[in-house]
């Protein structure tokens, strides 16, 4: 394997970690936040979530943008902090976790829905508050799901390109991921590196996807016993 | 409850076919709650433990306020220290079973003391390792009934536990729930629309209907009158005493009533339970199995020939009549109820103050072991 396609593997794999990372916990909040509410003003909110995964990959590449830009809305915050984040691999995880993060809220939000509420209920009739009922009831028996929702969000994270490339660009050893990757060495004609990135992303997904499967289906078969 | 932690209640809920409206106090230790399907029990108790939002009125708890909607003030279940039995049971299924009793543990004072004595009350020691995928329907009730009670509230609720057995095992799971009644220093509103239930149990019950309290009283009072309560349409009304066993051999069984002196002759619910002297056991008599007749009859199969008084004479409809018999040597505390004819009361002259016997089948008088005596 060249060195640059492995490099882009690795970073790939950075870049879709510690996007998931640093999404994750704020979309298991929300989710569960958003699990019990059933008013209109919430499900408008909750869709607003949504909109990276219909939207064109380049359109929320391109809002990031402007967003990051210096002459953008955070680009003096960022400029303050010194950062200058277009084209760096850290632009490659805010791409990421923005494209990840509708796939993980709602796969959370489904695991927190398929608890009966009265276990919540009852939790608090035993003196426990809602944040104790969150860490010992909904938690734990929303874990399986939570775990796949982290899966597919670092699966998608993996499979981000028009997003990516608009704000880190493609380049090799620096911004290149395997989506780029990829497009590049199609450009280019270079069929065996294309073959072997395909191969992998190919292999990860499918492994995540069955993985994903697995823990839903056993976690609502767990559900129906209880 | 004592007056110094009775539950009073001013509360209007809004329901889908009618709006539940409740005012009353509750002071009885135990409590039931009696009516039909979709009467609005469940509503009614789900307000009280605080888990519905849109409950308007007053509840108070001996001196602690839960609701006071005109002031905008709902007291959240965690903070309201009651015990909460649904009809599901509803363990938690990623928990074993101690750990399921000691969810709620951490807020009793007695803790581990308290843990121990339900254990040895509801006998699920043999249980506690196991998870709840693994029990069965009972021991899940059994199971529920602990987690409350561990978790040391000073008021448990119980909506309808025992629904969701089948017949039998109901009236096997029962006695755990009257043994962790009476040994359990804690006030009780048990809903069911089980009229044996409700006798086993309750000191005092209220009849909901469409949302409204029609009617409130003792068990015996209350469940024989069918202008009351229709609870015993299908099957007609049944007395339930305790009793203690005093003689068990192979070929007769006799029980003494208990806060009484009749000796009555029963037999077991499950043919293969052996009673022991000294066991305690609730007795079930239909009221239409039970003879009167104004004389002793003498040599009769019938293994009960007792005194009595008829105390009262209540027309349940054109042709059936309900009598209340007081026995002969009881301080009036154990009534016992029986359906006739008017055609049999017509034909005997039966009245109020008359002396009689009454005839029970001992097969008639069917006994469930409440405790054993070890």
């Amino acid at each position: 394997m060249s060195s640059s396609a492995w490099n882009a593997i690795l970073l790939t794999i950075q870049v879709s970690g510690i996007a998931t990372l640093i999404i994750f916990v704020p979309a298991v909040l929300l989710a569960s936040y958003f699990a019990r509410r059933n008013s209109i003003a919430s499900h408008f909110v909750f869709s607003l979530f949504g909109l990276p995964m219909v939207l064109p990959p380049t359109a929320v590449g391109y809002l990031l943008l402007r967003c990051l830009a210096d002459n953008g809305p955070l680009g003096p915050v960022l400029m303050g902090m010194n950062l200058n984040l277009l084209l760096t691999w850290q632009a490659a995880v805010i791409a990421a976790a923005v494209m990840a993060f509708p796939l993980i809220i709602r796969t959370a939000k489904v695991a927190f829905e398929s608890i009966d509420p009265e276990l919540e209920s009852i939790s608090r009739t035993l003196g426990r508050g809602p944040w104790s009922t969150f860490a010992t009831v909904s938690l734990p028996l929303a874990s399986r799901g939570l775990l796949a929702a982290a899966i597919l969000g670092f699966t998608r994270a993996i499979g981000e390109f028009g997003a990516t490339v608009t704000v880190a660009g493609n380049l090799p050893g620096k911004t290149q991921t395997i989506a780029s990757a990829i497009y590049s060495s199609q450009q280019a004609g270079d069929r065996t590196e294309a073959t072997i990135l395909i191969i992998f992303a190919l292999v990860i997904g499918w492994i995540s996807i069955f993985c994903t499967e697995l823990l839903i289906r056993r976690s609502s078969v767990e559900g129906r016993k209880a | 409850m004592s007056d110094t932690n009775a539950l009073s209640i001013d509360l209007t809920l809004p329901l889908a076919p009618f709006t539940l409206r409740f005012q009353g106090e509750l002071k009885a230790r135990v409590t039931g709650l009696f009516g039909p399907s979709g009467s609005g029990k469940t509503s009614l108790v789900e307000s009280i433990a605080g888990l519905r939002r849109d409950a308007q009125g007053v509840i108070r708890f001996g001196s602690s306020t839960w609701l006071e909607s005109g002031r905008g003030f709902t007291a959240p279940p965690e903070k309201r220290n009651i015990g909460f039995v649904p009809q599901r049971g509803l363990l938690f299924p990623h928990l074993s079973v101690r750990q399921n009793l000691l969810f709620g543990a951490k807020r009793a004072s007695t803790g581990i003391e308290l843990f121990d004595q339900v254990v040895e009350l509801l006998q699920i020691e043999n249980l506690l390792d196991r998870m709840p995928q693994t029990l069965s329907g009972g021991e899940r009730q059994r199971v529920a009934a602990g987690r409350a009670v561990c978790s040391g509230p000073e008021l448990l609720i119980m909506d309808e536990p025992l629904s969701s057995l089948d017949a039998g095992l109901r009236y096997s799971t029962l006695p755990f729930f009257i043994r962790l009644v009476k040994e359990m220093d804690v006030n009780l509103i048990w809903v069911s629309h089980d009229a044996i239930e409700i006798q086993a149990i309750c000191d005092e019950v209220l009849v909901i209907e469409q949302g409204n309290m029609i009617e409130r009283g003792s068990p015996t009072d209350v469940l024989s009158n069918p202008t009351l309560s229709n609870a015993f349409e299908f099957t007609g009304f049944h007395n339930v005493l305790r009793c203690r066993i005093e003689i068990a051999t192979d070929a007769e069984t006799i029980a003494c009533m208990e806060g009484g002196k009749t000796r009555i002759s029963i037999t077991a619910r499950r043919l293969t339970t052996e009673f022991k002297p000294g066991d305690l056991v609730i007795v079930t008599i239909p009221a239409r199995s039970i003879l009167i007749a104004k004389q002793n009859p003498g040599d009769i199969s019938a293994g009960n020939v007792l005194g009595g008084v008829i105390k009262r004479i209540e027309s349940q409809s054109p042709s059936v009549v309900t009598v209340h018999v007081q026995l002969e040597n009881e301080d009036g505390l154990i009534p016992l109820v029986v359906e006739l004819t008017t055609a049999a009361i017509e034909r005997l002259g039966l009245e109020v103050d008359q002396s009689i016997h009454v005839l029970i089948k001992s097969t008639a008088c069917v006994a469930q072991t409440i405790f054993q005596n070890s």
